[in-house]
C-alpha cells in the first residue's frame, strides 16, 4: 500500500482495434495519479490524456462504479479485477499500488466473450444462459400475501448468496479451463433451493448447462480460482449443488 | 433418462470421469493389498521351503547324502548349484514356487479363468473411459481459451495436484504400459531365478527391483500417482455434489491422506526389495 499522495505507474494495456484484429500491448505512462483514485477513474485520467493527444482512448466497462452492476473488469496483473479480494475493478483503489508499479491489464479471455475492443469483451453468452431458465412461473391475478410460502432461513440465505452474483464474468476470465461454472451455477443454484423454482426445477439445469456448453466455456476442473476472485464471493458450494441437480435431472428427466 | 445428453454435457463427462476414476482408486487399493503378499515372501518360512528345494536339486545331481540344511548351510552351496543350473538349464524348470505367497495369489487370481477375463474387461472399460473423457474435456478446455494470458496469478484456488492432472494422468497412461509390459507380459528381459531357483512371479518382481534404476522409476511414478489422487478424489466428491462446510476438510484431508498412502504404500515394496536384497 502507497504512502505517498501520487504515484506514478508504467501501465500495459492491452490494445484491440476490434474483434479481429491480432492485438497487443501498449505501454503508457501514468504520471501523477491520486492513490485515491479507483482504479478505473485511473484509466479515465489516462484516457483523457491520450483524447488530449489525439490519441484513441483505452475503450473499457463500466456502469455503476459502485461494485454492484457486474459491468467492469478486467485481468489485473494476472488476476481478474485485481488484486484485492472480493471487489469490483471499479472499486479497487490506486492506494493499493506502489509507485513505480508496473501493471498489466488484459481483457477477460475466453473464446465465449469476443473481444469487442481493447477491455471490452462480450458477456451475451451470459444472457442467452439466464434464458434458457434463470426465471420462474409465477401466477398473475392479484398480490399474494407477503410470506405466503413459508421458506425456511437456511434456504433464503443460500438463495440470496447465490443471487449476489453480478455476472461480471471474473470467473470464467480465472478458469484454467474458461468454464462459466460459478455464475451458471449461481444462477441455478438461487431458484434451486426455493419452492419457488420448484416447478422448472428440472429442464432449468439440464437446459442452462446444455447452453452453458454450447458457448464453449470449458469444463470444471475444481481448481476453485473462480471463487477466490469472485467480487460477490460466490461459493464453488454452489457448483457442487449444480452438479448434484444436474445428475438428479438427468435421471428424472423424461425427455 | 438420455444416456447421449448426459455423456456428452460437460457435467456429465466430469461425472463419469470420476466415477471411473474412484473404481481405479478402488482397483489400486485392492492391487496394493495383494502386492504387499511381497513381504510375505521373504518370511522364515518361505526362505527354508527354499533352502529344501535347493537341497533336493543337490541330492538329484550330485549324489550327496545330506539332511535337510539350514539357509545358511545351503547359503554355501549355492556356487556348486548356480554351477549346476548353467550347464543344464532345463532344471530350473522342476523346481516348485507355488508355496511363496505371492506366487500363490497370482494363482489363484489366473485360476479364475473367464472370471478374471471379465474382470480385466471391466477395468479396461473403467480404464478407457476415463482417458476418453479425459483427452475430451482436455481438448475442450484448450480451445475455450484460445489466447493466453502474458501474466497469470494464481488468487488461491488452485494447488500443484490440481494443476497438474492432465500431466500426471499422461504419465501415468505411460507408467501403467511399462507396468503391464514389465510383470504381466515380461516384455523386457528378465529372470525368475534366484539363488539358483525358479521363484515364479515372486522372482521376477524381486529381480527387477535390485536394479536401482527400476526401482527409482517406479518411485518416481508412485510420486505421481500420489500427486493424482489426492486431489482426484477431493475433486469426485465435487464433481458428485458432495460439499459441505461441515465436512469439506475431512474430505479434503482424506483425499490427500489416500493419495500420501497409495503413493508410501507402492513406493514401499521396490524400496524394500533394493535395500533388503
Ligand atoms: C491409476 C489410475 C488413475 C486413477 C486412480 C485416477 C483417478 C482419478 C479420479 C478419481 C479423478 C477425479 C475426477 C474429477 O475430477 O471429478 C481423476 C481425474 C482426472 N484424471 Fe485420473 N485417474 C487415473 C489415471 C488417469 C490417466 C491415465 C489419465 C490420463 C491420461 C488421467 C487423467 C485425469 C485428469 C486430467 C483428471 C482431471 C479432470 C479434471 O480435473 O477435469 N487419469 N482421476
Ligand atoms: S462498474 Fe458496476 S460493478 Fe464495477
Amino acid at each position: 500500500m502507497s504512502s505517498e499522495k501520487t504515484i506514478n505507474l508504467t501501465l500495459k494495456v492491452w490494445r484491440q482495434k476490434g474483434p479481429t484484429d491480432a492485438g497487443k500491448f501498449q505501454t503508457i505512462h501514468a504520471k501523477d495519479i491520486s492513490v485515491d483514485c479507483s482504479f478505473l477513474e485511473m484509466l479515465d485520467i489516462v484516457n483523457d490524456e491520450m483524447a488530449r493527444g489525439d490519441q484513441d482512448p483505452v475503450a473499457f466497462d463500466h456502469d455503476c462504479r459502485e461494485g454492484i452492476c457486474g459491468m467492469c473488469g478486467a485481468v489485473v496483473n494476472g488476476i481478474a479485477h485485481g488484486p484485492q479480494s472480493e471487489t469490483t475493478l471499479c472499486q479497487l483503489h490506486m492506494r493499493k499500488f506502489n509507485n513505480g508499479d508496473t501493471i498489466y491489464v488484459e481483457p477477460f479471455r475466453a473464446k465465449a466473450f469476443p473481444i469487442v475492443k481493447d477491455l471490452v469483451v462480450d458477456r451475451s453468452a451470459f444472457d442467452r444462459i439466464i434464458a434458457k431458465g434463470g426465471f420462474i412461473s409465477a401466477k398473475t391475478g392479484g398480490v399474494p400475501d407477503a410470506n405466503a410460502i413459508p421458506i425456511s432461513k437456511v434456504n433464503s440465505d443460500l438463495a440470496m448468496d447465490a443471487a449476489g452474483c453480478i455476472g461480471c464474468g471474473a470467473c470464467v476470465a480465472a478458469c484454467p479451463n474458461a468454464s462459466a461454472m460459478l455464475f451458471t451455477s449461481a444462477k441455478v443454484s438461487q431458484l434451486a433451493v426455493l419452492p419457488q423454482g420448484a416447478v422448472e426445477r428440472t429442464e432449468r439445469v439440464l437446459n442452462m448447462v446444455s447452453q452453458m456448453d454450447s458457448e464453449q466455456f470449458g469444463n470444471c476442473s475444481n481448481h476453485y480460482e473462480c471463487e477466490a476472485v469472485c467480487p460477490k464471493a460466490i461459493k464453488v458450494e454452489n457448483i457442487a449443488r449444480m452438479n448434484r441437480e444436474y445428475l438428479r435431472a438427468s435421471v428424472v428427466s423424461r425427455d | 433418462m438420455s444416456l447421449t445428453r448426459f455423456t456428452t454435457s460437460s457435467i456429465g463427462r466430469k461425472q463419469t470421469m470420476a466415477i471411473t476414476g474412484l473404481l481405479l482408486v478402488g482397483f489400486l487399493v485392492s492391487h496394493l493389498l495383494g502386492n504387499f503378499l511381497i513381504f510375505a515372501g521373504y518370511g522364515d518360512k518361505y526362505k527354508h521351503e527354499q533352502a529344501k528345494g535347493l537341497q533336493q536339486l543337490l541330492n538329484k545331481h550330485s549324489n550327496a547324502k545330506q539332511n535337510v540344511p539350514t539357509v545358511n548351510e545351503s547359503k554355501k552351496n549355492l556356487a556348486k548349484i548356480n554351477a549346476l543350473l548353467k550347464s543344464n538349464p532345463n532344471l530350473i524348470e522342476s523346481t516348485d514356487n507355488s508355496n511363496i505367497p505371492l506366487n500363490t495369489y497370482a494363482l489363484k487370481l489366473k485360476e479364475l479363468g473367464p472370471l478374471l477375463w471379465i474382470a480385466r474387461l471391466g477395468l479396461i472399460v473403467i480404464f478407457v473411459l476415463h482417458m476418453f473423457m479425459f483427452m475430451q474435456t482436455t481438448l475442450i478446455n484448450k480451445a475455450a481459451r484460445p489466447i493466453p494470458y502474458a501474466t497469470v496469478k494464481d488468487a488461491g484456488g488452485s494447488t500443484t495436484a490440481s494443476k497438474t492432472m492432465v500431466y500426471t494422468g499422461i504419465i501415468l497412461f505411460g507408467y501403467i504400459l511399462l507396468h503391464l509390459a514389465d510383470f504381466t507380459f515380461n516384455l523386457f528381459e528378465t529372470t525368475s531365478v534366484i539363488d539358483g531357483v525358479d521363484e515364479g512371479l515372486f522372482g521376477i518382481v524381486v529381480n527387477g527391483f535390485k536394479n536401482p534404476i527400476h526401482t527409482g522409476l517406479y518411485v518416481l511414478a508412485m510420486f505421481i500417482l500420489g500427486l493424482h489422487v489426492s486431489h482426484a478424489i477431493q475433486s469426485a466428491c465435487q464433481t458428485f455434489g458432495i460439499n459441505h462446510p461441515k465436512y469439506n476438510l475431512l474430505i479434503k484431508n482424506s483425499s490427500n491422506g489416500i493419495g500420501i498412502a497409495l503413493a508410501l504404500g507402492y513406493m514401499s515394496i521396490p524400496i524394500f526389495v533394493l535395500i533388503k536384497l
